[in-house]
């Protein structure tokens, strides 16, 4: 594993009016390992995604290093461009646009003419569906994503940090409500991401997916950092157990 | 890929059944009526929608972003009032002009400032702006009217080409209405918009800048607005505070007439044409039918339900089938 950090986020905060959503929170990620960032409800997972991912700015006198350079005016067409990719589960992709408009949504292939190259798309997103693996003959890259099963919908959020060759993808839950084939194809799915050399932040409730897929845990306890270690030969038990003690105790 | 099926999603059905009624009007009309199908009245039918499709054009983007401006005609009452005001301080009909265009992109974007800047709702700031623009509107000209303009302008106002049915300004609606459907259906720019429309956090995950997006899409209502007040101008040769009264309804009615969903992220252009010259053309057949204003309100307030009911009536229908198909 390279030593020096993909990002870096020194000191952030953020409040929402009078509550401390997060209270400084210092974190490094490495290139091609997963990090599982798990907390209770209200923890602030999501914000610090959300920071990470530039839909949320921090609060003043934060800083946020990405391969060595300190960013300014962190956003999220500027954490896109540079290679941070967000999954949500039934958040970012748009249902009624159909498989292939989602794909490209802010990212459009376009002519010297600045129109939308429409058959190039459509042509790349049946060959990455291929690549992902949909059988299915009857989902085409004109499909609404509504037609989807969540499993596919995450293939599809998750394919479209393929093929924009992000360096980091950030997954917020995105096995919620999910039938356990499809999670197990989702797993595969964020298996298949560090295999490839990104890395990979993973949120989940489910203590065993944040196991099992992990080489480092980030636990997170009413916006502070109570845990950050490597994932080891600590089992699923022990794991849990730590985070029984956070809840409890507010540390490990 | 042709062996894959392609969704069809029911708001296509909608597009197409609107231009379908447009035909059937159209035939109704020329068959109850001896001068509907004269080349005078598709003029007049052409010149009485133009400030409206106009204004579509651009609303029809501010509707699929999620968004409305009801203060459109003031804003087209505005321009007005500055190109006439302007033209009658003794600037030349050019610089006039430009005024107008610059009164309406400046009103678009205060409009866009309010809503995007400050995080209140269109509906509301609009409905205030909507009387702001009206009150600039009347204190600028009060109860004068200017009438005086340029013949070669209020000619292209008024006249067709030669003794055809084409009005003068009908190539610049047409121009508009090539340019706004590249625009929406082929350029990223319109695409982000239906993305917006369907789902705004989707869209800022996708790095679309959300709060810009909508600052240009006000703006240029603002512009179009102004570019419909100078058309509206010429046409009647009047430039007056009350000019375009009550036009946001028939704009609105029309383009959700058009299949454009009130939801947001969902519309076409054809859809919009349609849509505004089918309100156009049963107004024309309703006058010419010697039926009262009154009843031409009536008239228009039925199709703005039909036009939100419509749509939404057809996809129950098509669950309700598919359904019923499921469990057979």
């Amino acid at each position: 594993m390279d030593k020096s950090p993909l990002i870096e986020l020194i000191g952030v905060e953020k409040t929402f009016g009078r509550v401390q959503a997060l209270s400084n929170i210092n974190l490094k990620l490495y290139e091609g390992e997963i990090v599982s960032l798990v907390g209770d409800n209200g923890a602030g997972k999501t914000t610090l995604t959300k920071i990470i991912s530039g839909t949320e700015s921090a609060d003043d006198g934060a800083k946020i290093i990405l391969r060595g350079q300190e960013q300014k005016n962190w956003n999220a067409a500027k954490a896109r461009k540079l290679g941070i990719e967000t999954v949500h589960q039934n958040r970012a992709l748009s249902e009624q646009q159909s498989i292939y408009a989602n794909v490209f949504m802010g990212r459009e292939l376009v002519n010297r003419f600045g129109f939308v190259k429409r058959k190039e798309q459509i042509k790349e997103t049946e060959a990455l569906m291929r690549k992902i693996g949909y059988t299915s003959k009857v989902w085409t890259p004109h499909s609404p994503v509504l037609k989807l099963s969540g499993g596919e919908r995450q293939g599809v959020a998750i394919s479209r940090a393929i093929l924009f060759d992000s360096s980091l993808v950030m997954l917020d839950e995105p096995t919620t409500a999910m039938a356990l084939s499809e999670q197990a194809e989702v797993m595969e799915f964020i298996l298949n991401l560090k295999a490839q050399g990104r890395s990979v932040i993973f949120i989940s409730h489910n203590p065993w997916d944040a196991h099992a897929v992990a080489d480092r845990f980030v636990i997170l306890d009413r916006g502070r950092l109570v845990f950050d270690g490597p994932k080891g030969n600590t089992t699923a038990d022990e794991f849990i157990s730590m985070l029984r003690d956070v809840a409890k105790k507010g540390s490990v | 890929m042709a062996i894959f099926p392609k969704a069809v999603p029911v708001r296509k059905s909608w597009d197409t059944a609107i231009i379908v009624l447009l035909f059937v009007v159209f035939v109704l009309a020329s068959v109850t009526t001896d001068n509907f199908l004269t080349s005078l009245n598709i003029s007049y039918i052409f010149s009485n929608t133009s400030e409206i499709m106009i204004i579509a054009f651009a609303m029809l983007f501010m509707i699929i972003l999620g968004e409305i401006d009801l203060s459109v005609a003031s804003m087209l009452a505005l321009s007005s009032c500055m190109l006439g005001w302007s033209y009658a301080q003794g600037a030349p009909i050019w610089l006039a002009m430009i005024v107008c265009l610059a009164v309406g992109s400046l009103c678009g974007f205060i409009n866009g400032f309010l809503v995007t800047k400050l995080g209140l709702g269109s509906l509301a700031v609009t409905i205030g702006t909507l009387a702001l623009y009206r009150g600039i509107a009347n204190g600028i000209i009060g109860e004068n009217t200017v009438s005086e303009f340029p013949e070669f302008w209020t000619s292209f106002g008024f006249d067709t080409f030669g003794t055809t049915f084409m009005p003068k300004t009908l190539p610049m609606i047409i121009v508009f209405g090539i340019f706004f459907a590249f625009l929406l259906h082929r350029t990223p720019f319109g695409r982000r918009t239906l993305a917006i429309g369907q789902s705004v956090e989707a869209a800022k995950f996708a790095g679309i800048n959300v709060v810009r997006h909508k600052m240009i899409v006000f703006t240029f209502t603002g512009f179009m607005s102004g570019v419909a007040g100078m058309v509206y101008t010429f046409r009647f040769s009047t430039s007056q505070a009350d000019n375009g009264v009550g036009l946001e309804l028939l704009v609105i009615s029309a383009i959700l007439l058009g299949g454009v969903s009130i939801f947001g992220g969902i519309g076409t252009i054809w859809g919009v044409v349609a849509g505004v010259l089918l309100a156009g053309s049963v107004e024309s057949w309703l006058t010419l039918q010697e039926i009262n204003a009154q009843w031409r309100t009536i008239v228009t307030g039925i199709l703005l339900l039909i036009s939100v009911a419509g749509p939404v009536l057809v996809s129950k229908s098509k669950q309700r089938r598919e359904r019923k198909a499921l469990k057979s």
